[in-house]
């Protein structure tokens, strides 16, 4: 099958069908809210108190919920993306703490399965600068994938550098897995929701990086994904950062 | 296919000239005068007789000559049949006509022979016949015959005066005097003399109406031609637009093209972009094995190249061209010529068009301008197809996309629900009652994502499965018996009386029990679901003339008409429904496509407050015999279901 | 307001999420009291006469919820609820994501004269220091 995403001509149809899907998606988010908000009560003790047996497995299944409502953010926007009727408007981020919180998101997963992970970050960042939340949002979801794709004990190293370009710069992330290992050709596969081989799938949970590329490319940047010979996968991001706000 | 194209008349097939019309049309006249000759000669001999003419005596004879006449004329009746039935070789008009003049010229001799020699009366006649066959025939044709009939009259008057042939004088008329020579050769010469004259006089009269016959005939023929070809482009249009899907288009505009162009064979190929090869896309009248040639690189094939120019090519005898591919193939095929046709679609070839004769044939311009032209109406029924395939391809694409992802959705839906299972069963710590009841609704709240999935799930399943209703015999009744066991519990629990009628008999209809499942126990769950306690869910399967009829009645909440106006939309649910119980707003929806797909028909009735009524009919469709019996063939779905 | 409890007025079209709330609103004190649409709300608002109100926004159509804020502070055209006018409402929705609207900004601004916003789901504490900060005020 074609990628939607690759034939232009096919952008911009939506058909009842989908729409219909985005009304699902919202009674589906609606529920999920409810339920969340139940399990949030109960954990906070507003009906008594908890165990901490009990306390696991409310957080167990919170997490859970948080899993679905990501997937069908993302699934809304990626098709969103691909009828080319997304939006998305520039805010005020802080490189620094954005990528501070990615540090720390990445290192609480790596300890829980031993990963040794390297984590490099520029050394100077602007203070402020423009960006859509849809780049913070790339960045959690890819390095979420490359910590699942990870094998237990296996090393994870990111390198993250910033290069101005005329009108912003790009943030640029080469980050390289231990683990699953593929052939290009197979790599690829890894975009087609349709077309996922067995082990393709290992390498992010359905769509998530193909939500990646799209993100990304959506924002002018790019997502790849290559061998990293006799050890695992390399992953290779671009996504743009606004001119800095304060210089 | 057959009853289809033979709407399609060829403006080209080989029929009746309107010039053998006209001949057919003028033999007849002249058969119709002779009528009139036979009787004229059976009057004057009758008339004779009755006045009684001293000193002759052949009355007679002249009347066995006007039966003679009648009974030629008779023959040349049967003739003139059958040279209208042989249409299609041409028939010998002009040959028939002469004969005819001879036989005339003949029968007039003897009457003239017996009514006075050249004295006779009757040689005035000559004259008509002289006229008549100035109009009938070409000039030199009709001065022959004329001369024929003035030598004829000269032998008759040598013959007589020689005493070689007796002479029979009419006794109250002038006699010949054949004792000098002289005046009878005088006679004879100012006789045929006026013969002469007026076939010529006669002729050029004729020549000038016939010419503008044959003008107006063949402008006659133009417009015909020019109303059968575009009456014939308008059905080739109208039959290739009728649907858009793009086999049927191909094949439609394939075979109208051939019985258009009145020939044997056609194929039709489009130009694949990709590769630049010609891909077989449809053909008709051509065998298995001749079009297992497959696709054609045009590379190869001088003809297809400049075809692909924008050029028509035609090669009007395979034998003996050159530039024909693949000549000893056609032949064998049986195939003599050839007219290329370019599919063009705003000035871009987007596929070839052969037509194959199988005869030689020269194709006129017009003809080649018309081949054209049904090709380019051809290009746009093909657009429109593959616009439309690849809108359809699309959103079959999306449909699976979709379906993905619903299934990505279900492993951690499954996964919460299981968290919550264990908070709920205690299997850790009891639960006090307020925490219980918590729990409790989240539980109920999943298993309403997961219904909501499934549902949906189901619904996209729809969407891919191949159209029409699937093969295979299923009994209703056992699936009603079984989506009623599955919904007892539900309705004791609630108190509800389930009451159910069902036939003695077994009611099988065509289709899969999977499907008439979801029918049913969509009704009955949703019966038992929207009815308050103590209710009655009433279910009642009868079979009817048609098939089977499912009926599922409830004393429930019921819905207004506005409800029920919305009722199979997706995600609709009824205001009172929301509040009375969990739903998806889907399983109805599914039903009706259900029930759709089955041919069949759902109605609902329903009061507020007071309960509703689903109707479901589903027809029998194909029921296999169950002997083994006729079988059917695939496409015959749609047989009115047998009577029973 | 001192010793009596605030009354709080939810209006949500989910059974489920108002009876967690109303436990965990409660369980901390305050009167509570819901409605499952705007129509019902409207209805029962003066004899409910709340301190706050929780709203939703899609109940029986799309833009329920902001009916019912047009209604309680638009005073040209409704002025026997500027009674109301102190009243805060706080808005608690799912659609913001859907919408692609910015509430959180919004609120408060002449387009969506609303005291405050939250995204569901809400982290009852979250709630119940949104709802302490804007009785405070």
């Amino acid at each position: 099958m074609r990628r939607p995403d690759e034939d232009p001509s096919h952008e911009g149809v939506v058909t009842p069908e989908f729409r219909v899907i985005h009304h699902l998606f919202h009674d589906f988010k609606g529920g999920l809210a409810t339920v969340v908000m139940c399990l949030d009560a109960v954990r906070e003790g507003m009906v008594g108190e908890v165990s901490p047996a009990q306390q696991r497995w409310l957080e167990k299944a919170e997490r859970n919920c948080q899993h679905l409502a990501t997937l069908i953010d993302d699934f809304r926007d990626l098709t969103r993306i691909q009828d080319g009727c997304f939006a998305t408007e520039q805010e005020v981020v802080q490189p620094a703490a954005m990528l501070a919180a990615l540090s720390q998101e990445v290192a609480e997963e790596a300890t829980r399965r031993q990963i040794q992970v390297v984590f490099e970050v520029p050394d100077r960042m602007p203070g402020t600068c423009e960006a859509s939340p849809l780049v913070a949002r790339v960045l959690h979801r890819a390095y979420g994938v490359l910590v699942d794709c990870t094998r237990t004990r296996g090393r994870l190293e990111s390198r993250i550098v910033l290069e101005p370009a005329s009108a912003h710069c790009w943030l640029r992330v080469e980050a390289r897995s231990e683990g699953v290992e593929m052939e290009a050709a197979a790599l690829e596969s890894v975009f087609d929701l349709m077309d996922q081989t067995v082990r393709g799938l290992q390498l992010g949970r359905g769509y998530t990086l193909l939500f990646c590329r799209a993100a990304a490319r959506f924002l002018s940047g790019d997502l790849s994904l290559r061998p990293w010979p006799g050890r695992g996968t390399c992953l290779d991001l671009r996504l743009p950062l606004g001119l800095p706000g304060e210089p | 296919m057959s009853g289809d194209s033979s709407r399609t008349r060829s403006p080209w097939s080989a029929g009746t000239s309107p010039l053998e019309d006209e001949l057919a049309s003028r033999a007849a006249w002249l058969i119709r005068i002779r009528w009139l000759a036979g009787f004229g000669v059976l009057a004057g001999c009758l008339g004779s007789s009755l006045w009684g003419i001293e000193g002759w005596h052949l009355g007679p004879w002249v009347c066995l000559c006007g039966l003679g006449i009648w009974a030629y004329n008779a023959l040349f009746v049967q003739i003139r049949r059958r040279l209208r039935r042989r249409r299609e070789e041409g028939a010998p008009w002009s040959r028939f006509a002469s004969a005819q003049f001879l036989t005339d010229w003949g029968a007039l001799i003897l009457l003239v022979h017996l009514t006075g020699g050249i004295a006779s009366p009757i040689l005035f006649f000559f004259v008509f016949h002289a006229i008549i066959a100035s109009i009938l025939l070409p000039p030199r044709a009709s001065f022959g015959h004329s001369a024929v009939g003035v030598l004829a009259v000269v032998a008759l008057a040598v013959l007589e005066g020689a005493g070689l042939l007796p002479h029979h004088a009419l006794p109250f008329y002038a006699d010949v005097p054949y004792d000098q020579p002289l005046a009878v050769a005088m006679h004879l010469a100012f006789f045929a003399l006026a013969i002469l004259g007026s076939t010529y006089l006669a002729g050029s009269v004729a020549r000038r109406l016939w010419a503008r016959t044959v003008e107006l005939l063949r402008l006659n023929r133009d417009v015909e031609l020019a109303y059968d070809r575009t009456r014939t482009l308008y059905d080739i249009t109208r039959a290739v637009n009728s649907t858009l899907s793009l086999p049927e288009v191909l094949d439609t505009l394939v075979t109208r093209a051939v019985h258009a162009m009145g020939v044997r064979a056609g194929i039709l190929r489009l130009l694949d972009p990709e590769s630049g090869r010609l891909r077989l896309s449809a053909s008709f009248g051509l065998s298995e094995e001749y079009l297992r040639k497959g696709d054609v690189d045009p590379e190869k094939s001088p003809v297809d190249q400049s075809v692909l120019q924008g050029w028509a090519v035609q090669v009007p005898d395979i034998g003996d061209s050159a530039s024909f591919q693949y000549p000893e193939e056609a032949l064998r095929e049986g195939l003599r010529s050839v007219l290329v046709c370019p599919v063009t679609l705003r000035g871009r070839v987007i596929g070839v068009m052969r037509l194959y004769g199988g005869q030689r044939r020269e194709f006129t311009e017009e003809e080649i301008a018309f081949a054209m032209a049904i090709a380019a109406q051809g290009a746009v029924a093909i657009e429109n197809a593959r616009a439309y395939r690849n809108l359809e391809e699309l959103e079959e694409a999306k449909a699976r996309f979709i379906f993905q992802v619903l299934h990505e959705l279900k492993s951690p839906v499954a996964a919460l629900r299981s968290s919550l299972a264990i908070l709920q069963e205690g299997f850790l710590d009891e639960l006090d009652e307020r925490k219980q009841a918590l729990v409790a609704r989240m539980v109920r709240r999943v298993n309403g994502l997961q219904d909501l999935l499934r549902d949906l799930m189901e619904l996209g399943a729809m969407k891919g499965r191949p159209r029409g209703r699937p093969k295979g015999r299923v009994d209703v009744r056992e699936v009603v018996r079984e989506v009623l066991e599955g919904v007892a519990a539900d309705a004791e629990a609630k108190g509800i009386r389930l009451v159910t009628r069902l036939p003695e008999e077994p009611l099988e209809v065509q289709g899969s029990p999977d499907d008439l499942e979801k029918v049913c126990s969509n009704l009955v769950h949703n019966a038992v679901k929207y009815t308050p306690p103590e209710g009655t869910v009433e279910v009642t399967l009868v079979r009817t003339p048609e098939g089977a009829l499912f009926v599922c009645r409830d004393t429930g909440i019921g819905m207004d008409e506005a409800a029920k106006a919305q009722l199979f939309r997706e995600f609709y649910r009824a205001g009172n429904a929301k509040h009375f119980a969990e739903g998806t707003g889907l399983g109805l929806v599914l039903v009706k496509r259900l029930v759709d797909l089955y041919d069949g028909a759902i109605e609902v009735e329903s009061r507020l407050n007071e309960g509703s009524t689903f109707r479901v009919r589903i027809p029998f469709g194909e029921v296999p015999p169950e002997d083994g019996g006729p079988g059917q063939g695939p496409g015959d779905v749609d047989r009115p279901p047998p009577a029973s | 307001m001192e010793g009596k409890k605030a009354r709080i007025f939810m209006v949500d079209d989910d059974t489920d999420l108002v009876d967690i709330v109303r436990s965990v609103l409660e369980s901390a004190g305050y009167e509570f009291l819901s409605a499952s649409s705007a129509t019902e709300a409207l209805d029962q608002l003066d004899s409910v006469n709340p301190d706050l109100i929780i709203l939703d926004v899609m109940m029986e159509d799309l833009v329920a919820g902001f009916r019912v804020v047009n209604h309680l502070r638009n005073f040209d055209q409704y002025p026997q609820n500027r009674r109301y006018e102190q009243v805060p409402i706080l808005m608690m929705t799912s659609i913001q994501q859907q919408t692609r609207m910015k509430f959180s900004q919004d609120a408060g601004s002449r387009l969506l004269p609303i005291d405050a916003f939250l995204e569901k789901p809400v982290k009852p504490r979250v709630l119940l220091e949104k709802i302490a900060e804007l009785l405070r005020r």
